[in-house]
C-alpha cells in the first residue's frame, strides 16, 4: 500500500490534499480515543436482554395449568426466540445493529 | 521503548488517512460517507487495539477494517435507497476526485462488476496492491482473486472495447 499524505498520480483519479488528510486524521484519533465503546457493551446486554426474555417464557410455559404436561425447557436461544422479544420489544437496538440483522436475514427493505 | 498505543494509533492514522479516504470513497462513492466510514473505521480500530494478533501488518488489519466499514455503509445506503443516481453509475463524488472520459468509463465498468471482482480490480489496478496483501485485507485465498481479477479485466476489455486502458498484467 502506498503510504500517503498526498496521493500522487493515483491511477483512480482521487487525489487527496495533504491538508484535508491531515485534518481528517486529526478527527478521527480524536473521534476513535473519545469515543465510548457503547456498540460492543450494547450488544452483549441486547442480547442478555433477549435471552432474558426467552428465559421468562420458557418459565411460563412449564409452569402451564396443573394436570397438564409442562412443556419441554429449551436451553438456550434461538434466532426465532431472538426475533420475538424483539418485535414484542422486549429489547431495542441501535440502527447499525438493525441493519446488520436486515443483512444477516436477506432483507432489503426496512 | 514501552508501548504506547495511542502514539501507535496517531502513527498510523496519519500515515494511511488519504488513502483510506481513497479506498473507501471508490466503496461508498461520496465525499462526506467516506469521511464517516474513515473515522468510524478508527473508532474500530482503537476498540479492537489490543485485540490484533499480529498475524498480518498494523496497517493491513487497518486496512481490512476500513474495507469493511465501507462496505457496510454502501450496503447501509442501498437498503435506505438513498443511493444518489450519480453513485448508481460507480462515479465517486467528491472534490478530490478528476477524471476524464475514460477514467469514468472505466468507473462505471467497475460499477457493473460483481462485489468480490470490483475490489479485488480496485485494489490491483488502482493501488497496484500485490496478491497476499490483497488476500489478507480480503480475507480469502490469491488462487481465488487471482481468477477474479482475470473475471474482472476480461469484462471490463468487453465493456471498454475501443478505449486503450493498460490493464495490468494478471499474475
Amino acid at each position: 500500500m502506498n503510504p500517503n499524505t498526498e496521493s500522487h498520480s493515483p491511477r483512480d483519479g482521487i487525489r487527496v490534499p495533504a491538508e484535508f488528510a491531515a485534518e481528517l486524521a486529526a478527527r478521527a484519533t480524536q473521534r476513535a480515543t473519545s469515543a465510548s465503546r457503547r456498540p460492543f457493551r450494547l450488544r452483549p446486554l441486547v442480547w442478555t436482554a433477549a435471552a432474558a426474555a426467552a428465559v421468562f417464557a420458557g418459565i411460563l410455559l412449564t409452569q402451564g395449568p396443573a394436570g397438564q404436561p409442562s412443556a419441554e425447557v429449551r436451553p438456550g436461544l434461538t434466532v426465532d426466540e431472538a426475533w420475538s422479544a424483539l418485535e414484542q420489544g422486549e429489547v431495542t437496538l441501535t440502527d447499525d445493529e438493525l441493519i446488520e440483522l436486515a443483512e444477516q436475514h436477506g432483507i432489503t427493505q426496512l | 521503548m514501552q508501548p504506547d498505543p495511542l502514539r501507535d494509533l496517531t502513527e498510523l492514522v496519519q500515515r494511511h488517512t488519504a488513502q483510506w479516504y481513497r479506498v473507501a470513497l471508490r466503496i461508498v462513492l461520496d465525499h462526506g460517507t467516506a469521511q464517516d466510514v474513515v473515522q468510524d473505521a478508527c473508532v474500530k480500530m482503537w476498540s479492537h487495539w489490543t485485540s490484533f494478533r499480529g498475524e498480518a501488518q498494523r496497517s493491513t488489519w487497518a486496512h481490512r477494517i476500513v474495507v469493511n466499514e465501507a462496505l457496510s455503509a454502501r450496503r447501509r445506503s442501498a437498503v435506505r435507497s438513498t443511493v444518489d443516481p450519480e453513485v448508481l453509475e460507480g462515479i465517486p463524488e467528491s472534490p478530490y476526485f478528476e477524471a476524464d472520459a475514460a477514467l469514468k468509463a472505466l468507473y462505471a465498468a467497475v460499477a457493473q462488476l460483481p462485489e468480490q471482482q470490483r475490489l479485488v480490480f480496485q485494489f490491483r489496478y488502482f493501488d497496484e496492491l500485490p496478491y497476499a496483501e490483497i488476500a489478507q485485507i480480503l480475507g480469502t485465498s490469491e488462487g481465488g482473486l487471482k481468477a477474479n481479477y482475470h473475471h474482472a479485466v476480461a469484462k471490463i476489455k468487453k465493456t471498454m472495447v475501443g478505449l486503450n486502458f493498460d490493464l495490468i498484467a494478471e499474475s
